[in-house]
């Protein structure tokens, strides 16, 4: 199972009030949208994503400047290369150590504001910072602070549970 | 909670006035700073005390007639409910940040700065003492924002507000990078601060300080020169209208919190003491040969004579343009915005020229104008003195090289042409 696939997505449109099209998994393994730009199908998570920023009320968290909307767009590429496969263990440490590292200069992943970026970051690790131990998510405090900033917006956390970061406090 | 409007007295660019500016972008509240007030006279005028009796600034006079001083409390006023804190418990932790910024950062501050901005004496001990102060508190600071992206309760507060602006002049003049690199969480939070929408607004090109301001005896010397210098030629002015215990300025051994007062209200005073353009190079461009030239010919002649002079290096060329221009009435009223303008500039005269222009006609006009002046960069930011009039205008660096530029300069120096909606030229005024 990929971690930036179709539940990612739709959790993604949801919160951009946008229809992601049909969406279904590509030959490559990717995760792939009928009929979200006119009729064609658009296959790719980094595309899929700026697309439905496109098609949204919200263009603005695609970043307000240049250098944002680049780092925008290598994190969601990011998001599709590495985070899609932290579900092996490996693969997971190494993701989660880097993002704590990015976090630990950045409020958000991309420097001083919220951008699609984040919002796709937080859907494709929720499940994994929330089967953390205390003592992990002290070990990855950055993640772990930017992860409670992230889940106090309502309407991105949706039906998610809210993680609980109190514990890792006994091991700051 | 309805939104609070009013005036705030203060001078410009006041780290504590901007705890209310920045509250009231986030808030909606309507805050206007008058152009025209005058630290020091203003705030010691009898109008000014009859209001406020500190005669102190930051103070908000509101327009249902409220009279607030004290930052931290115009802060609040101004505030939304977000910005208060939403439980008991967050409201109690603001107040707690905000004596934190008072008692353990600000007085530490301003006893590290403040002598190596040259308005206080240098005492190697007390600064000693200060650098241990701060150090304390941005530990604690950091190890608070450690798991905390803002200080109180995962969204901005006014406990992020007013322990940043207590922050600022470290950040600014202090905590180059090697002194801020312990405190990598306090860094984190306090770009991300000074970077939101609403702060940026208020604050707008704040730099970390690359390098910590070195002490210069010489500024001192200057500086304290002037001070007692202005105080003794005011205490033998015989309509002195002050009250009589007023405290010394900046005087040698006052206790240390009115000694800070001082020092602050020195610092609105301080580049009165120098020109800034006396320390750019002043290339090959003559200034007075250029103004003399300008007055005694046509333009025909002296607009190629500006260009063959000019040098773009030392230089440089400035398009501005009124903020408010529907507030303009009756033409005569902008042309003196304009002369007020000028006369207030007196000091540039040595290294600046203008034509700054009236378009239109009366309740429907613009001012736009050319400045030319020593430096590349904004000049009136260089020094305090000159910022009374220049943030009612935007303001464009041209590139003297572009061909519109040309065309600008010609249609400013020569005084003819239309404004950008077409209206026609009124009236201009030179400052030379
Ligand atoms: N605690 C006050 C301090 C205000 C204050 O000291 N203001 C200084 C300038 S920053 C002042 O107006 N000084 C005039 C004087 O001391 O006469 C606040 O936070 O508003």
């Amino acid at each position: 199972m990929v971690l930036c696939g179709i539940e990612c997505v739709q959790r993604i449109s949801q919160y951009l009030d946008v229809s992601p099209g049909k969406l279904y998994m590509s030959e490559n393994n990717n995760v792939a949208a009928n009929g979200l730009v006119d009729s064609q199908s658009t296959e790719g998570f980094s595309t899929i994503i700026q697309a439905m920023v496109k098609n949204s009320k919200y263009p603005a968290i695609l970043g307000d400047d240049s250098v944002t909307q680049a780092l925008v767009r290598q994190w969601l590429e990011y998001a599709a290369v590495c985070i899609n496969f932290a579900d092996n263990s490996a693969f997971e440490r190494r993701v989660l150590n880097e993002l704590n590292t990015i976090l630990k200069t950045n409020t958000y992943v991309t420097g001083t504001k919220k951008t699609i970026a984040d919002v796709s970051m937080y859907y494709s690790i929720h499940g994994l910072v929330n089967k953390m131990s205390p003592q992990e998510k002290a070990e990855h405090v950055h993640l772990s602070r930017w992860c409670d900033n992230m889940q106090q917006d309502e309407k991105l956390r949706q039906s998610m549970d809210s993680i609980n970061f109190s514990m890792m406090h006994l091991y700051l | 909670m309805a939104k609070v409007t009013g005036t705030l007295y203060t001078y410009p660019k006041n780290y504590r006035a901007y705890k209310a500016l920045i509250a009231a972008q986030y808030s909606g509240a309507h805050l206007v700073v008058p152009r025209d007030f005058v630290f020091g006279e203003t705030n010691k005028s009898d109008e000014f005390l009859k209001k406020f009796p500190l005669g102190k600034v930051p103070a908000l006079e509101t327009s249902k007639g409220e009279y607030i001083t004290e930052s931290n409390a115009i802060a609040y006023y101004v505030s939304n409910s977000v910005l208060r804190g939403v439980t008991d418990a967050e409201q109690a932790e603001i107040i707690q940040w905000l004596s934190f910024a008072d008692a353990e950062i600000q007085p530490a501050s301003s006893a590290w700065v403040f002598p190596l901005l040259g308005i206080m004496p240098m005492n190697k001990q007390n600064v000693e003492a200060a650098k241990e102060d701060v150090k304390r508190a941005l530990t604690v600071l950091d190890k608070h924002l450690t798991s905390k992206t803002y200080l109180v309760g995962e969204r901005v507060t006014l406990a992020d507000i007013c322990v940043a602006m207590t922050l600022l002049y470290l950040y600014q003049y202090i905590l180059e990078p090697s002194l801020r690199e312990s405190y990598p969480n306090v860094n984190r939070w306090f770009q991300t601060f000074m970077n939101q929408p609403q702060v940026l607004a208020v604050v707008p090109n704040f730099k970390l300080a690359e390098k910590t301001l070195e002490f210069d005896p010489k500024k001192y010397a200057e500086l304290q020169g002037k001070v007692s210098g202005k105080k003794e030629k005011k205490e033998k002015e015989p309509k002195e209208k002050k009250p009589k215990e007023e405290k010394p300025k900046a005087a040698d051994k006052p206790s240390k919190s009115e000694d800070m007062d001082a020092a602050e209200a020195a610092l609105a005073a301080e580049p009165k003491s120098s020109n800034p353009f006396d320390n750019m190079p002043k290339g090959t461009f003559d200034m007075d040969d250029f103004k003399r030239f300008y007055s005694n010919e046509d333009e025909a002649k002296s607009i190629p004579y500006f260009w063959t002079k000019f040098d773009p290096q030392n230089y440089s060329i400035w398009f501005c343009e009124y903020k408010y221009a529907d507030e303009l009435t009756k033409t005569f009223m902008s042309c003196n915005l304009i002369s007020g303008m000028y006369q207030r500039l007196d000091k540039m005269r040595k290294a600046a020229f203008a034509s700054v222009c009236l378009f239109g006609t009366d309740n429907d006009s613009t001012i736009s104008g050319i400045w030319v002046w020593r430096g590349q960069d904004l000049a009136f930011e260089l020094c305090p003195d000159w910022q009374i009039d220049y943030e009612s205008y935007s303001w464009t660096k041209l590139d003297a090289a572009d061909p519109k530029t040309k065309d600008l300069v010609a249609q400013y120096f020569s005084w003819t042409g239309k404004d950008k909606d077409g209206r026609d030229f009124n009236q201009g005024k030179i400052f030379k």
